[in-house]
């Protein structure tokens, strides 16, 4: 095993599950929410459902009903025992009988299979998804590098999208230009969503064949993921020269970014961070933009998922620490312009915190 | 996540043949013995909600309520935001944002007295957060699993389906079929293949590639600045408005190997034309085999939609042999050793009454795999 990065983190979950007095530590895993697996098994799982068992004495079983992820997992050499299994239940029950009566810590609890998280049987499962969350917050030195890399390419990946926007092209065809870079490029994944037009546009999705036309928004987050670890950008960008009202508009935007990447720092809760970006929209009576009907959240961690925790909002109460990476980033609805989207990555430092991306915080104008 | 074009169309997939597709489980959930279905999403396992809404998500998950008549409940955890998203690719269903699916469709059960047994699709497999949300939310239901009884209903591909799939096969032979010999490097290669796709219209593509195949037939999914060598083969399984196929190519770019690739290819097209509905796949690649007695067969494998998954593996050379039903579709999968030269190959079939049948025309895929092979 070469992967400098998975050792020091099966290392890091080894040091807590002995803290915890737990014999092993189960992790699930699916294209969606795959961090937990990704943490353990230092493979990616795509077209299925993945488990991986790390054990106290440091054996790291894996688990896939893809043949395709099974597949791809053995070509990534990184020191686990890979296998596939069309059933996948059968498969890890079978390993869990024989691990006898053990202490076992699982997560994410809430997504484990029911079969598996059943008290019905000998094997008893503990969710240990908060243990494993917090060691998912917190970034070593090379986990941030590797955060650093991806947030370079999510700078390259927004000038790519600049360049591919110009009146008449699809919504898809972006798209396409966006991810031909990032594969060339040996990005492994991108979380990315898009929306083209006017007030109408409540909010990002997938492309839905929509044409951009002069005097359109076109508003974009990608998430480029760089050795398994996800950096994030949002910006948005007119087709022509806008409009008094957009510029006006975006300037909120871009003080309440401000506002909540200035309140990032030890000891600051997630809470603060976003009432920072909030009461920016308060002043301009646009709370009523800031609430769940018109957005969801006011940035949010990154790591080995593209929207790990913790959620910046202000009910959310978790401090922030040296090491931990998030977006802070305002997106929402605005019934003048639609909705509008600006977010760097940042992580937190010893004094404040250091901004990832470098694309300047503009209202991007492409020729119409 | 999905982000290729995302969009309902109902030309492609009339509201009628989604009608109809529900009724038609409904009627077998009646025949069951079961009240109501309960049906997980995600985008992993979003085949079974695509069969029946034309919505599949693209982050986060979801539960679909098919209840025992009438339109089915959509209760997803993606936001409000989304809302105009989600109606534009899910027609006909009641959709209920909220961040526990479960808890909503509990609620709906508990609400309707007359619901006692309630069917779940691959019970086992759903998620243990939406399980104690949908048990904590009903009174005098019980929950059963009902997987045999949504894939007896949905086994046969109807017509529209078959377009589908028949679409994303073009898209995918179309992408393959372009020559790109002066790509040296294999991140470049797959990302020119995935413009492709997604340029088309895709929603949705998952590349891999050998680079080698002297040195291994491996796939390998993001294989960056590696360089590509002389005997390669790409895999791509990708999807037109839900509906998934996979094929796997060889390419070669030298005298030798495209000797293999052209003697396998002409025993692949041969051995297509003899496979016949109603016995095992695998017993009839090993006879196959016959017409070319230099080579091993190291794998094959099957996989279709029956459920859940949109590409899940039916039958295989390390488990069990495929007897497909008629109707059906089948990804074919084979890997051989010819002289030593591993081949691979995977396409789609469509199980017939009496034999299978390419998805899409194989005359191409023949044209395809030798004229990409410029030196």
């Amino acid at each position: 095993m070469s992967d400098p990065l998975l050792l020091e983190r099966r290392a890091a979950l080894g040091d807590a599950m002995a803290a915890a007095a737990l014999d092993s530590f189960l992790v699930y895993g699916n294209a969606w929410q795959g961090d937990y697996f990704r943490y353990v098994a230092g493979v990616r799982v795509l077209e299925g459902q993945g488990v991986a068992v790390l054990r106290n004495d440091g054996e790291v079983r894996v688990y896939l009903d893809s043949v395709a992820d099974a597949e791809a997992g053995k070509a990534e050499a990184n020191g686990a025992e890979i296998t596939y299994a069309p059933n996948l239940l059968e498969a890890v029950t079978t390993e869990l009988y024989k691990a006898g009566n053990q202490r076992i810590g699982a997560a994410p609890f809430r997504l484990l299979p029911r079969r598996l998280a059943a008290r019905d049987h000998a094997i008893t499962l503990t969710d240990q998804t908060a243990l494993l969350d917090r060691l998912l917050m917190m970034k070593s030195p090379l986990e941030s590098a590797a955060i650093r890399r991806a947030a370079v390419l999510a700078d390259a990946g927004y000038e790519v999208f600049r360049s591919a926007v110009r009146p008449g092209r699809l919504d898809y065809e972006i798209v396409a230009e966006v991810e031909r870079f990032y594969r060339t490029s040996g990005v492994e994944d991108n979380f990315m969503i898009i929306g083209v037009g006017g007030p109408e546009v409540r909010g990002m999705a997938p492309p839905s064949g929509k044409r951009a036309k002069a005097r359109d928004m076109v508003i974009t987050e990608l998430t480029p993921c760089v050795d398994g670890y996800y950096a994030q950008i949002c910006r948005t960008l007119v087709v022509g020269e806008p409009s008094d009202v957009q510029r006006r508009v975006f300037a909120i935007y871009r003080d309440a970014m401000e506002a909540g990447i200035a309140a990032v720092r030890p000891g600051a809760t997630a809470a603060d961070i976003a009432r920072a970006e909030n009461d920016v929209f308060l002043e301009h009576d646009l709370g009523i933009y800031v609430t769940s009907e018109y957005t969801r959240v006011r940035g949010h961690g990154l790591g080995l998922f593209p929207d790990s925790k913790p959620h910046i909002l202000e009910d959310v109460s978790t401090m922030m620490e040296p090491g931990m990476s998030l977006i802070v980033h305002p997106n929402t609805y605005n019934p003048e312009v639609g909705y509008v989207v600006l977010g760097d990555t940042v992580e937190v430092t010893e004094s404040g915190c250091d901004v990832l991306c470098n694309t300047p915080r503009e209202l991007f104008s492409v020729p119409a | 996540m999905r982000h290729g074009l995302m969009r309902w169309d109902p030309k492609a997939l009339p509201a009628a043949v989604l009608e109809q597709r529900t009724v038609r489980l409904q009627s077998a959930l009646r025949a069951a013995q079961f009240d109501a279905l309960v049906i997980y999403t995600n985008i992993v396992r979003p085949a079974a909600v695509t069969y029946l809404t034309a919505f599949t998500p693209y982050w986060s998950d979801a539960l679909l309520l098919v209840p025992r008549e009438g339109p089915p409940v959509f209760a997803t955890a993606l936001s409000k935001r989304v809302a105009n998203w989600i109606r534009s690719t899910n027609p006909l269903s009641e959709i209920v944002h909220s961040p526990k699916p479960g808890v909503v469709i509990g609620e709906r059960l508990r609400a309707d007295g007359s619901v006692h047994r309630v069917g779940v699709l691959e019970y086992d497999m759903l998620p243990e957060g939406i399980a104690e949300d949908l048990a904590g939310a009903v009174s005098d239901v019980t929950f059963a699993d009902a997987t045999k009884v949504f894939t007896s209903a949905r086994s046969a591909i109807d017509t529209y389906e078959a377009r589908l799939l028949s679409h994303a096969d073009r898209l995918v032979m179309s992408a393959l079929g372009q020559e790109r010999p002066a790509i040296c490097q294999a991140g470049e290669l797959l990302g020119e293949i995935e413009y492709d796709l997604r340029c088309a219209g895709a929603e949705e593509t998952y590349l891999s590639i050998a680079t080698d195949l002297h040195k291994g037939s491996q796939l390998q999914r993001n294989p960056g600045a590696r360089p590509v060598g002389a005997y390669f083969a790409v895999s791509v399984a990708a999807a037109w408005k839900g509906s998934w196929v996979r094929r796997t190519r060889c390419f070669a770019r030298n005298a030798a190997e495209l000797r293999v690739v052209s003697e396998c290819d002409t025993w692949w097209h041969g051995a297509l034309q003899s496979f016949y509905s109603g016995s095992g796949i695998g017993q009839q690649i090993n006879l196959a085999l016959a017409a070319l007695p230099r080579a091993s067969l190291r794998y094959w494998a099957v996989e279709g939609c029956r459920a859940s998954y949109p590409l899940e593996v039916l039958g295989s050379s390390s488990s069990t042999d495929f007897i497909g039903c008629p109707g059906s579709i089948a990804m074919l999968s084979v890997g051989l050793d010819l002289d030593q030269t591993p081949w691979v190959v995977a396409a789609p079939f469509i199980v017939g009454d009496d034999r299978w049948y390419p998805l899409t025309g194989d005359t191409q895929d023949r044209t395809t795999a030798s004229g990409a092979a410029q030196p």
